[in-house]
Order: structure tokens, then C-alpha cells, then sequence
């Protein structure tokens, strides 16, 4: 009775996971065979980086997307898939935002060394504060928040008068389109907010609503 | 899917209009300047073009010759010519950092289409050329394979991913190293405590199965090195929400032992009572496990963790073991799992079970702690008679049943466990017995509550803002067995400081009072101790 008792129990889960293999087979045979699944297209990096900004911090510290390059992370949120029961397409979106966001990643260049002279915008079109809307809603709110104080650790209020957006466009612009991390903050926020399908007049129009709805100015506005 | 449909429908017209519109504008176009990086056998051109139209005012151009690829147009501006020579000359210093010898001049005239940009001064088509700087692909190059066609014979071509491989693996851990002064029965030790490595191994093939193992290394009090396998085991993904796990496994029972153990994690410099070893909190198990987890709607997560394995073993002291070993004692296999229900990003619930059988068989004291005790051959249903006390041993059930809770929203770190388990009361030869003896029901409790919260919410001062003040009550409580309450029945009360250096560095100091609530009159029953520690996850 025992021993009848024990192989069913060891055969239900195999049963189960033998049913999901095979009804997986026949839907998504072909993408068996590819090497990774990992598409990377904009939806699913502003939808990773959400749910990094939400399920990585449920246990631990977020970690800088710098920390690895873009095979590590691959790996790495593989195993966090399986330590967190993520689902496997909130994973994939995870690994999205950060491979897009890695050290090695092929979007905009490092941020330029202290002292190093800033960018000039002047060829960008007037931000306009409601595509900025859209744009900040989309990847901006991630770490952010919808208020703009911040919904993870360590993320600056940006609604502070003599805060992060105090100062003139340029440098706001340089510091979200190459990427920055502030003094002793522990986090960095990657080039373009993790998002590299944006562009830098996306940047200019969240630039201006942020203004617009956080009212803050810029001290120096050069 | 719709909205990817939409964008290829999109990109596609906007790829016609804007090749239509190249093969006219560039037969009076003018090249402002040309470059050409060479390296490896292989050319790169880069050339700042000026449509005699004047609108743009500038493009940016990248070919690649010997590649079947269409050239790019990687920047365009509409009003600086500025623009694109900066852009330009971003892209040659890259690629001369790279090893290629860039040089003026051009190469010969292409026929190859032009794959146009969609935005003015829009990085997207960047990633194509950072590559070639040596850089690993960008997220959206990996979607290459999708655009291969199918062979005649079934399959797909071969195709390289630069800096992607089929195979790829992953070194990761933490360690730590721990300075404890206790104050003991009017006794003050100070001891460097023994330093500890975690390296764990992820090896990952395509998107089909992880291989991932943790080892344990550390040193005794005596100078002992002890090497122990924390987890070894094989992920098989099955389907989105369902991952099948065999091998040896951390318990999916609760939360501090399989996400929150590692130093680095744990917001203390050690365990709560009851949940380390010894204690309630099942450590691992060996067997088989399916786990995933379903979005519910755009937020909600339910996930689910059900494990088979050998299960628990009855300790020497007559207590319940609940790590994992290499065989089994008994014939009935343990079942374990977890649920756990998020109905807010930042707000996780859980309910945890675990059913198993332990044996009052002799032969199941023979085995050491190790793991590595070969399977016995001795018949559960036909026990041998003491001839003192004229009992036979017995298998006793296990039941454990767990609930926890946490809240972690911005600088909050808020959560809770609860484990309770029961041994139903059995006869065994466990240790000191001098035979079989009888042993009463065993219950073990345990619990605890914590609350961090990161100054990081108050001030974004650079070093005030990575300090972490971290508070936590918890209790071991056993019934049954009083010369196990004896030994490790407490209270306990932390009270600790994090200073985060990094991410996954920290460096802590913590105050700790426990009280031991089952030792008897004449014996101390309180101890105070400091704990500094280090630890690091990588």
C-alpha cells in the first residue's frame, strides 16, 4: 500500500510536467530550437524593467544593471526565474531591460568622464510635456514612481526644487541620454532609463513635462 | 502581438517610403567626410553625408561590406551638421578602441539597400555597430533567429551571435566573515568566527535547462575545513509557468531558507531562531519538485512550489532533521511545497506545508550527518523486538504546516514566518537509549517578525542614505523533548545596522539578547552578543 502510495505520488508531478512538455511542443515547437528567446523589442523592455524595479527587490537589493554584462544577466535571471517563481515571460522581460542596460550592451556609450564636457542639445525640437507623458509612463515610472519621488530604494525625488532637475537642460538631458549614478547613490540609472529604443527627443519631451509637472527649474539655465 | 503586427506594418512603410526616397535624394548627395576602420580583414565605412536637398542636413552613414546586411543610416539631424560629425567621430574612436585602424578615405560604391532610421538622431540602429566594437549584442539583436528561414529539409541555418553561445555560464555566491563578542554566564569570549565562501554555478544551455549547484565552504572551530553542497540540482523548463527541478534542492517550505539565507540578504548577521540549522525551517531535500508562477491580470502573481523527496530523518537527540540526504530510511516519500499569492508588486503572502514519514529504526542512527550513508536493506514492516522493553521500533509522521508575509515598498523591508511542526510520538533506538524507547509526541514552533527600513528614504546624503536600521523578534519554541528545549529554546531580539557599501555589499553590526526559555534553574539562561560582519554577493 505504501510502495502503491509512493509511485503515485512520484508519478504525479511527472505526469504533469510530461502533459506540459507535450502540450508546449505542439504550440511553440519552433522556438525550441532557437538559442534564445529573449526579443528585446521596446514593450518588453519597459515592461522588464517595471517588473525588475518590482520583483528583485521583493528579496534583496536591487543590483546596478552595470554589475553584469548582458550573457551574466542572462544566466543569472534564469536562475532568479527559478528561485522566484517568475513566470517565464516576466523573466524574459526582466532580462530585456537588463541585458539592454548591461555594461556591454550596444546602446549609447558610457558616460563621460568627470570634467569632460557636456552635450548640446540645441538640434532637439522643444520637449513637448504630453508625448513626455507618454514616454515617462512608459519606462521612466519603473523607478521613478507616477509622482516622481521614487519607488525603489535609493532613487532621487526629482520633485525637489534644488533636486536632480535643477539644473540647466543640457545637463539633464546628458545625464539621462548617457546614463548616471549620483554621488554615493548605490544605483545607477542606465543610458536612456534602460531603454535604447528611445530617442533623444523622446528624452527632450519627458525632459519637459517633468518640468511641467514637478514644476521645478532649472537654477542655471545657462 | 497586435501592436508588434502594427509596427512591422508601420516599419514596413516606412522602410519603403524611406528607401524610395534614398535612392533619389542620394544620387545628389555629398559626402562631407568618409572614413574607413579596418581590422581582422574586414572594413567598416562611416561617412557624413549632406543630401543636396538640404533636408536633412546631415546623415550618418555605416556600411559593412562583407556582411549581407543593409548599410545603416544611424543619425540624421535636422539643423546641425555639428550633430553628425560628433556622432561620426563618436563611432571611430570606438572602433579604434576597439583595434580598428580607421583611416580617411571610402570604399567602392555599394548597390546594397538603405535600411533607413525612423527618428531623427534615434540610437536604435547603434547596437548594430557597437558590436563590431567588440561589444556583446543588445537585447534586439537577439531576435535574429527569428528572421532566419527555414530549410528546405526542416530546421533553421547555422547562425553565430557574437558573444552568445549556446552554453553559457554563471559564477555566483557569497561570502562573509563574522567577529562575535558574547557575554555568557559572567564569561566575555571575543572570536573571529570562521570566515565562509558560497560559490554557486549556473550553467545554462539555450532556454531549456539550468544547471545550477552551491557548495559551502568554511572552517570549524577547530580548524577543520567542512565542504558541504548546499543545492544541486537540474531546471527544466517546461512551459511558462512550470519549471521541474530535480536533484537536491533547497525546501520551497517557507521563505528565510530557499531567497532570504545568504548573508548578503539577510538583513542580519544570522539566521532567526528556529529557522537555521536544527531548527524547524526544513534546510533541502533531495527528489523531484514543479514550480512556477501565473500573472493574474497586469500585477498579480500566484506561484506554486510542490516537491517529492527522501525527507526528514529522526536526529540523534530524537528530533527531527529536515536536510536533505542521499537516500531514504523509510518508504514513504515526503511531500512539500509552497504557495505564495502577490496581489500587489510589493505585498507577498504565503502558505507552506511539508507531510513526511521519519523511522524509529536503529539502522537509521547508523548514518552520520553527511549525506552520504548507502541505502540500508533493512525491512520497515518487520522491526525488531528490544527484548528490555519490549517494544519494537516505530515510523512516526511529520506533519509541518508554515504561513509568511511580507511588505517590501521603497526603503521598507518588512516580513514575517511562522513554522510549526509535529513528530507523532514513536519508539526508537535514537542515541543514550541503551535500546528501544518510547518517545512522546514532539512539537516545534517557530516565528519570527523584522523590520528594516533604509535611511536612503529620509536623505539622499552619500553616506547617511546607504546606513539600514534593522529590528527583529523571533522565538524557537519545542514541546516533547526537554533535553532538546533545553538546548535551544529561545527568544531572541536583534537589533542591527547595515551599511550598504554596494548593492550586494554590506557591512553590519548587530546587538543581540536571546534568552533561552527551557534551561533549568542552575544554569545560565541568557547570553548577549555582538555580531560585525561582512558579506558579499556576487
Amino acid at each position: 500500500m505504501k510502495k502503491s502510495l509512493l509511485i503515485l505520488g512520484a508519478s504525479v508531478p511527472l505526469a504533469v510536467g510530461l502533459l506540459i512538455v507535450q502540450t508546449t511542443a505542439q504550440t511553440t515547437a519552433p522556438a525550441q530550437e532557437q538559442p534564445q528567446t529573449t526579443t528585446g523589442d521596446a514593450a518588453s523592455i519597459a515592461r522588464g524593467a517595471q517588473a525588475w524595479a518590482n520583483h528583485c527587490s521583493r528579496c534583496h537589493n536591487l543590483r546596478s544593471p552595470s554589475e553584469l554584462n548582458a550573457e551574466l544577466w542572462n544566466v543569472s535571471v534564469t536562475h532568479m526565474r527559478v528561485r522566484a517563481n517568475l513566470p517565464g515571460s516576466v523573466a524574459d522581460d526582466i532580462k530585456a531591460f537588463l541585458i539592454s542596460s548591461a555594461s556591454d550592451s550596444g546602446g549609447y556609450s558610457a558616460a563621460p568622464a568627470a570634467g569632460a564636457a557636456f552635450s548640446s542639445y540645441a538640434h532637439l525640437n522643444p520637449g513637448d510635456p504630453a508625448r513626455g507623458l507618454e514616454v515617462y509612463s512608459q519606462t521612466c515610472i519603473a523607478c521613478h514612481g507616477a509622482d516622481g519621488r521614487g519607488s525603489i530604494e535609493g532613487v532621487p525625488d526629482l520633485t525637489l526644487t534644488n533636486g536632480r532637475l535643477a539644473i540647466s537642460d543640457d545637463f539633464v538631458l546628458t545625464n539621462i541620454i548617457n546614463g548616471y549614478q549620483s554621488e554615493g547613490s548605490l544605483m545607477a540609472m542606465p543610458p536612456m532609463g534602460g531603454n535604447p529604443d528611445l530617442s533623444e527627443q523622446d528624452i527632450a519631451d519627458v525632459l519637459a513635462y517633468m518640468r511641467k509637472e514637478y514644476k521645478v527649474e532649472a537654477i542655471n539655465k545657462n | 502581438m497586435r501592436h508588434n503586427q502594427n509596427s512591422n506594418h508601420r516599419s514596413q512603410l516606412l522602410f519603403g517610403s524611406s528607401a524610395i526616397m534614398f535612392v533619389m535624394m542620394t544620387t545628389t548627395a555629398a559626402a562631407q567626410s568618409s572614413h574607413v576602420c579596418s581590422a581582422w580583414n574586414v572594413d567598416r565605412s562611416i561617412e557624413v553625408i549632406a543630401p543636396a536637398s538640404g533636408i536633412p542636413v546631415c546623415e550618418v552613414h555605416y556600411r559593412k561590406p562583407d556582411e549581407n546586411v543593409p548599410d545603416q543610416m544611424l543619425w540624421r539631424s535636422s539643423n546641425s551638421m555639428a550633430f553628425c560629425a560628433d556622432k561620426a567621430q563618436s563611432l571611430i574612436d570606438k572602433l579604434t578602441n576597439a583595434g580598428f585602424d580607421c583611416r580617411e578615405g571610402a570604399l567602392a560604391a555599394t548597390t546594397a539597400t538603405l535600411q533607413p532610421v525612423t527618428a531623427i538622431d534615434t540610437p536604435t540602429q547603434v547596437a548594430m555597430a557597437n558590436q563590431d566594437a567588440g561589444q556583446a549584442p543588445a537585447a534586439q539583436n537577439q531576435s535574429a533567429p527569428d528572421d532566419r528561414q527555414p530549410m528546405p529539409m526542416g530546421g533553421v541555418p547555422y547562425q553565430r551571435i557574437p558573444g552568445w553561445a549556446d552554453t553559457s555560464w554563471h559564477l555566483a555566491g557569497y561570502a562573509d566573515a563574522t567577529f562575535i563578542v558574547s557575554d555568557f554566564d559572567g564569561e566575555t569570549t571575543a572570536d573571529f568566527s570562521a570566515a565562509r565562501f558560497n560559490p554557486a554555478f549556473h550553467f545554462q544551455y539555450k532556454d531549456l535547462i539550468l544547471i545550477e549547484a552551491e557548495a559551502e565552504i568554511s572552517v570549524d572551530g577547530d580548524g577543520e575545513t567542512e565542504f558541504e553542497l548546499e543545492y544541486a540540482q537540474a531546471d527544466i523548463f517546461l512551459h511558462d509557468s512550470a519549471t521541474l527541478v530535480l536533484g537536491q534542492f533547497l525546501s520551497p517550505v517557507g521563505q528565510f531558507q530557499e531567497r532570504l539565507h545568504p548573508t548578503w540578504i539577510n538583513r542580519l548577521a544570522d539566521p532567526p531562531p528556529g529557522f537555521g540549522h536544527d531548527g524547524v525551517q526544513p534546510a533541502s531535500d533531495t527528489g523531484a519538485m514543479l514550480r512556477g508562477g501565473f500573472l493574474i491580470g497586469d500585477e498579480m502573481i500566484a506561484t506554486y512550489s510542490v516537491a517529492i523527496g527522501n525527507g526528514p530523518r529522526l536526529s540523534h537527540e530524537g528530533g527531527v532533521e529536515f536536510e536533505a540526504k542521499g537516500a531514504d530510511d523509510n518508504s514513504n516519500k515526503a511531500v512539500s511545497g509552497r504557495i505564495g499569492f502577490l496581489p500587489l508588486p510589493y505585498l507577498e503572502f504565503g502558505g507552506s506545508f511539508l507531510i513526511g514519514d521519519v523511522s524509529g529504526s536503529s539502522d537509521a542512527e547508523e548514518g552520520d550527518d553527511h549525506g552520504d550513508e548507502e541505502p540500508d536493506d533493512h525491512d520497515d514492516d518487520a522491526p525488531l523486538l528490544d527484548d528490555l522493553s519490549g517494544l519494537m521500533p516505530t515510523d512516526a509522521k511529520v506533519t509541518l504546516w508554515g504561513a509568511d508575509a511580507a511588505y517590501t515598498r521603497g526603503p521598507w523591508d518588512i516580513r514575517g514566518e511562522y513554522l510549526n511542526a509535529t513528530r507523532d510520538p514513536m519508539n526508537t533506538a535514537f542515541e543514550g537509549s541503551g535500546g528501544v524507547a518510547a518517545l512522546p509526541e514532539l512539537e516545534l514552533e517557530a516565528w519570527y517578525a523584522q523590520i528594516a527600513y533604509s535611511l536612503s528614504g529620509l536623505t539622499d546624503h552619500k553616506v547617511i542614505a546607504r546606513f539600514e536600521p534593522v529590528v527583529r523578534y523571533g522565538e524557537f519554541r519545542i514541546t516533547g523533548l526537554e533535553e532538546l528545549a533545553e538546548e535551544a529554546a529561545e527568544e531572541r531580539l536583534d537589533i542591527g545596522l547595515n551599511y550598504w557599501i554596494a548593492p550586494s555589499i554590506v557591512a553590519r553590526g548587530v546587538a543581540q539578547f536571546r534568552d533561552f526559555t527551557a534551561r533549568h534553574d542552575d544554569e545560565p539562561d541568557s547570553e548577549t552578543r555582538f555580531l560585525l560582519q561582512l558579506a558579499y554577493g556576487f
